[in-house]
């Protein structure tokens, strides 16, 4: 196994890293049915997420990987199936309360509060975080000033750590695409999450953008142990990104393994990476 | 030349000439200002919140007018009846957010905005509907008696409103600017979805606002109703904070105030000093005119966030 992941490594032009092995499962997804009216957008779908590897969900467009992370984030309620979290069953919730229970996502087109500074937007990240609720916060000044300092200050260190030191008070509506993503990373860190959902990080990014990145959500999962699961476009990112990679077609499973062993299931390779020249 | 005297040259000496009414008329104009500001404060709350103008404010004003004049017709005394509009216009927020509010997430602005329009003729009807629709007085102990103060002509009835007023800006800009309230509700009119997915409750939020709505309705009521009786007319207030906010700035607390202030100050003096020349009514217009040229050359108002779109 590790041989074959090396193999595949080298094909993708990363330096060589031993498999990683994730033993506790952190989520996983039993059977997953969705349909809006009657278009089916998942069928039957099942999978896991184990605790501190980096998950890809790949597929053609229309395949139902947004409507997945949209499932796992409380946006959309499946008609079927069951989520287990953390070991235990997951009950019909709202994404405020999924994000209480620490599952955090980027969007694929950029939901940032495009009015606020870069400073602002990662700061409402923190808000779960904040323990006065809001009438102590306007009651007792000193207290919660303190907390604000202290929540800024975890702020501060993750944007040291993504870099973005010099756009802390530019409002991000004016910022490129490429750093709008990164905020956004920044925002759905500073929440801490124990699950990071990340739907096409790199979508629209040029090549050198890719690149941070990828480097990015690797230290992420590296530094701050957070396990992450991310929709791409990009095989070859994903091919070095990615522990394990489940593919999805016309919203059924249709292969799940290491990257390796994806790349070379028959049926992937028909149905999404084309069929190969002999 | 005697027309451009009369309009450029004769108002101000008239002002200089008679510093005392000058600034009588100055005064009178700050607290009609403070009036329309209490019914602009409503639109900046909701506005704040949703991004979106909340059409039915004005009716929000005259429903709770009405219901506290309803509740001291049966016989409750002010204390007991103030408290209880309050749990009225409560409940009525947690109505709005459970019927409408909620099956609107990630609607376009413009959903939000057809439906508070809906909501104006609502309370309007609700209103007419318990509480009838002849004109009622509301008497709760407001001292209305008129004092001198340096030759001036001044009333305590005016003096009451503006220290209100103060008070609820006060409140207001602590709650709103000072605790971590604001930010979740700039991010709440930014972006529905993204706000959901750092964990800020919509449902909540959303409660909490319409209720300080309700609530500064309830006081712009008491205000307006004190001053002019209770009637249907009192819903058109609406109209009359648009060039408010214009001028204040959507989002802004203090612009909202400020806003009031220049407004009603502005046509106020307009109407006595130049009103004589064009035959009168400048202040029936004037405040419309001011915010058209704030359109113009600043669209935020004055102390509104700039929008800013990347193209």
């Amino acid at each position: 196994m590790s041989e074959a992941y090396a193999d595949a490594a080298v094909s993708a032009g990363a330096p060589q890293a031993p498999a990683r092995v994730f033993t506790e499962t952190l989520l996983s997804v039993d059977d997953i049915s969705l349909s809006f009216g009657g278009v089916k957008a998942i069928s039957n779908v099942s999978f896991d997420i184990k605790q501190g590897e980096i998950r890809a969900i790949i597929g053609p467009n229309g395949a139902g990987k947004t409507s997945m992370l949209n499932v796992i984030n409380g946006f959309y309620h499946p008609q079927q199936g069951r989520i287990t979290y953390r070991g235990k069953v997951r009950k019909k919730m709202r994404p405020n309360e999924a994000a209480k229970t620490g599952i955090a996502r980027t969007f694929q087109n950029v939901a940032l509060f495009k009015g606020m500074s870069t400073l602002d937007n990662i700061m409402t990240g923190r808000l779960l975080k904040m323990k006065r609720n809001f009438f102590w916060q306007a009651l007792y000044w000193g207290p919660a000033k303190a907390e604000e300092l202290q929540h800024r200050e975890y702020v501060e260190h993750i944007i040291d750590f993504l870099e973005i030191q010099s756009i802390r008070r530019t409002p991000v509506g004016r910022l490129p695409y490429g750093l709008q993503k990164r905020v956004e990373l920044a925002r759905a860190l500073a929440m801490e999450p124990h699950l990071l959902l990340l739907d096409e990080p790199m979508a629209g990014m040029n090549v050198e953008e890719k690149e941070d990145m990828s480097r990015f959500i690797l230290d992420v999962n590296d530094e701050f142990g957070t396990t992450i699961a991310l929709i791409e476009h990009d095989i070859g990112v994903v091919m070095d990104l990615s522990d394990r990679v489940v593919v999805l077609d016309y919203g059924r499973k249709l292969a799940d393994g290491t990257p390796d062993e994806v790349s070379r299931d028959q049926k992937v390779i028909d149905a999404y990476l084309g069929v190969p020249h002999e | 030349m005697d027309a451009l005297y009369h309009v450029l040259i004769s108002p101000f000496v008239d002002m200089a000439t008679q510093p005392v009414f000058f600034a009588e008329v100055v005064i009178g104009g700050l607290m009609a200002g403070v009036m329309y500001a209490l019914v602009a404060l409503g639109f900046a709350v909701i506005f704040k919140a949703s991004g979106v103008v909340n059409f039915a404010q004005g009716a929000m004003v005259l429903f709770a007018a009405l219901t506290l004049v309803g509740f001291m017709e049966h016989g409750l005394p002010s204390w007991a009846a103030i408290p209880m509009t309050i749990v009225v216009m409560i409940a009525l927020a947690y109505a709005i957010e459970r019927v409408i509010l909620r099956h609107l997430v990630n609607q376009p602005h413009i959903v939000l905005f057809m439906t508070t329009i809906g909501l104006a003729f609502v309370f309007e009807g609700l209103g007419e509907l318990i509480w009838g629709s002849n004109v009622k007085a509301l008497d709760i102990g407001i001292p209305d008696q008129p004092f001198f103060v340096g030759g001036m002509l001044l009333n305590q009835f005016e003096i009451f409103a503006a220290v209100t007023a103060a008070i609820l800006v006060t409140l207001l800009v602590i709650f709103l600017q000072k605790t971590a309230i604001g930010r979740a509700l700039r991010a709440v009119a930014d972006d529905h979805q993204a706000a959901q997915s750092v964990g800020i409750p919509l449902q909540t939020i959303w409660v909490v606002v319409w209720s300080v709505a309700g609530f500064i309705a309830l006081v712009a009521g008491v205000m307006w109703g004190a001053q002019s009786g209770v009637q249907f007319s009192l819903s058109l207030i609406a109209f009359k904070a648009l060039p408010v906010l214009i001028l204040g700035g959507f989002n802004s607390i203090p612009g909202a105030i400020v806003g009031g202030l220049i407004i009603g100050v502005g046509e106020k003096v307009a109407e006595i000093y130049w009103g004589p020349i064009i035959g009168g009514a400048i202040e029936n217009w004037f405040a419309y005119v001011l915010a058209m040229v704030f359109l113009m050359f600043r669209p935020q108002g004055l102390f509104g966030e700039k929008i800013i779109e990347r193209v």
